[in-house]
């Protein structure tokens, strides 16, 4: 959908035409499903935070103001259904991690172990910490993009990914060598014009 | 929280992990995800005709004010005048509207309405009066705006009332009662009415100017209310009972009973050590066990103060219970302290208290202050959180006024299944000494104890 097209839908979704505001909301989908699903790691989850934030769209679509912001102000809402969502499976990850701790002494680890160690390790972050983290290395969003999703100056946004480094306890000294945090920044493909300005 | 692990993770680890996310992610469940986004849509329209809103402003002409009220708890009927009313034209949406309260519908199906048919127009605006209902204590102004941006959905239009001399009136004065099915589709005039109601001391006037502004100018009608219409329906019973919840002792005084509410006064017992804020459920029972409600009330707690219940005079019930399930009160003394130039909340009475926002509103500074993670009961109702016409005092012991144009401003919204209230409060523009110190009048606290008092 082109960019007109897009804008066209919202101004229309925002009026309270609902097939426009279907059609608005399919052309970001995968944008909606992707950034869910890596944050949820797991399609049930990430289908049920997809609904809650078309649900939340669909009751505040009044409220958006530009047509052109209706990206981004989606995307700041499925966040916030997906760290809410997080609180309430706070208590399962409690109990998960006291077997992990168990499983993870006898110390057999191949690389599976380990992918499956990192995700979780992610998971078991909290709120603010793992969405950062999984902004920026696993949606390859720039420190400027996630600062402006989650309203917060870029200073706090580079504070919560260094504290997120330790608790992981990732060095990320061997992150391809670039910049920012001893890595390259890898933004754009296909992420770019998540945000809109 | 710590995490602990065996190893040292590497940038190898989170690479690896990042690819296998792609892969999954390259297999997206498309038809489990459009189905996904339709029961969004779907849930979205059905939990949006659960969510209420109500934003109530309060004009007082009087020092008497009083800022209790609840958003629960009134009777719904259903009769059938009511449903006959509901198919003439365009008077369905005001039977939907006044649906929430029992005293209005009962006036209604007893036809104590006066109608009336008045409107002003200008610069395309136009604004309709369809009929007004009194009595001696109450007001309820039935009434129409249509225009340019102007539809049911308009959220709140200026509005106006004052007595023939010009004079404000010293009432409670409701307006945005906003109920509507959000299935529906969306009408290009804006219903509601203006509730009116009256301090106990202050009389009903003859005639009343009211006027609403729409777009640039006021649209002004007079209304002539006939008293002879309810001249003769009133019940008043006196009491000077006593009793005690939590700890704090009260007197009910005595009740007046009229077409349009149940007002009862009380008095405070001076040497009462906690500030009392609102009765829990307090209502009006009858021999047949019908409920009446109250959601109003004037005065704060401190001394002499009156609730008003729905009414129950179309009934006429032969016995009549009071009946509360205990008292919302809150410690004296207590001080919230702002900076607002930081926007930062420095001490609270209550952790879910905050400075939301400070907004440059030309003249003045316009605070937002946020109360949420409430419980239910607390959630429902609205506080005195700063004292009206109050001071407050920056750093350097500088003391300013809290400006006060027509009452406090209080918001209550209930979506996504959080209940937030936001309370709007006005400060003057000065070169302040970070932080402010405000005293605090009420916040959020209670405690229940059943109590039933015979009234008549």
């Amino acid at each position: 959908m082109e960019a007109w097209e897009k804008e066209a839908y919202a101004a229309a979704a925002i009026k309270g035409d609902e097939a426009a505001l279907f059609k608005r909301i399919e052309a970001d989908k995968s944008k909606l499903y992707s950034i869910a699903y890596s944050y949820m790691r797991n399609e049930t989850d990430a289908l049920e935070a997809v609904q809650e934030t078309v649900c939340r769209v669909w009751i505040k679509r009044k409220t958006l103001r530009e047509p052109k912001f209706f990206t981004t102000w989606m995307i700041r809402i499925l966040i916030r259904v997906c760290m809410d969502e997080r609180k309430k499976k706070k208590r399962e990850l409690t109990s998960f991690l006291g077997i992990r701790k168990e499983t993870a002494a006898d110390e057999q680890e191949t690389a599976t172990d380990s992918r499956v160690d990192m995700a979780e390790h992610v998971k078991a972050l909290p709120n603010p910490y793992r969405m950062v983290i999984v902004l920026k290395y696993y949606r390859d969003m720039t420190i400027t993009d996630i600062a402006e999703l989650l309203e917060k100056p870029d200073g706090t946004v580079r504070t919560w990914l260094n504290k997120a480094l330790r608790m992981l306890r990732v060095d990320m000294s061997q992150w391809e060598g670039g910049n920012e945090y001893g890595h390259k920044e890898q933004s754009g493909a296909g992420q770019s014009g998540l945000v809109e300005r | 929280m710590d995490i602990r692990s065996n190893r040292e993770l590497g940038s190898q680890d989170l690479l690896n992990d990042k690819r296998m996310l792609e892969s999954e992610l390259a297999l997206m469940p498309e038809e489990p995800l459009d189905d996904a986004i339709r029961k969004g849509l779907e849930q979205g329209r059905s939990r949006a005709v659960r969510t209420k809103r109500k934003r109530i402003s309060w004009q007082t002409a009087g020092a008497m004010l009083c800022i209790f009220m609840l958003l629960t708890g009134f009777i719904r009927v259903s009769p059938a005048f009511a449903k006959m009313m509901k198919e003439i034209p365009g008077f369905g949406k005001f039977v939907e509207l006044i649906e929430y309260d029992h005293s209005l519908q009962s006036a209604l199906n007893h036809e104590f309405m006066q109608p009336v048919g008045a409107s002003a127009e200008s610069n395309g605006y136009k604004m309709t009066v369809e009929s007004i209902m009194a009595d001696q204590q109450r007001l309820v102004i039935l009434y129409t705006v249509e225009g340019p941006g102007i539809d049911e959905n308009t959220s709140f239009v200026d509005f106006k009332v004052k007595n023939s001399n010009g004079k404000e009136l010293e009432a409670l004065i409701g307006t945005s009662h906003y109920y509507r099915s959000e299935d529906e589709a969306i009408e290009s005039k804006l219903y509601d009415y203006l509730d009116i109601m009256l301090n106990g001391t202050a009389k009903m006037p003859e005639n009343i100017i009211f006027g609403v502004k729409p777009g640039d100018d006021w649209l002004e009608v007079e209304l002539s209310i006939d008293h002879e219409r309810f001249a003769e329906m009133s019940e008043h019973i006196v009491l000077d009972k006593t009793f005690e919840v939590g700890d704090q002792s009260f007197t009910i005084k005595d009740a007046l009973i009229t077409p349009l509410q149940v007002m009862i006064n009380f008095e405070s017992d001076p040497g009462n050590e906690l500030r009392s804020n609102l009765f829990i459920d307090i209502a009006l029972v009858d021999e047949k066990g019908r409920k009446y409600s109250s959601n109003m009330g004037f005065n704060t707690m401190d001394a002499e103060f009156s609730r008003q219940f729905q009414s129950s005079y179309f009934e006429r019930p032969k016995e009549l219970t009071l009946m509360l399930e205990g008292l919302h009160m809150s410690e004296k003394g207590k001080i919230f302290v702002i900076d607002t130039d930081k926007n930062e909340t420095l001490r609270t009475p209550l952790e879910g208290i905050i400075l939301d926002s400070v907004k440059d509103a030309g003249d003045h500074y316009e605070l937002k202050l946020k109360m949420s993670g409430l419980d239910d009961l607390s959630s429902t109702v609205g506080y005195t959180f700063f004292e009206h016409n109050g001071r407050f005092k920056d750093a350097a012991g500088n003391s300013y006024d809290i400006l006060d144009r027509s009452g406090t401003q209080i918001e209550m919204t209930s979506s996504d299944g959080e209940r937030v209230s936001n309370y709007y409060y006005n400060i003057p523009k000065a070169d302040y000494v970070q932080p402010l110190t405000f005293e605090v009048i009420q916040y959020p606290g209670y405690v229940k104890e059943p109590i039933s008092i015979r009234i008549k």
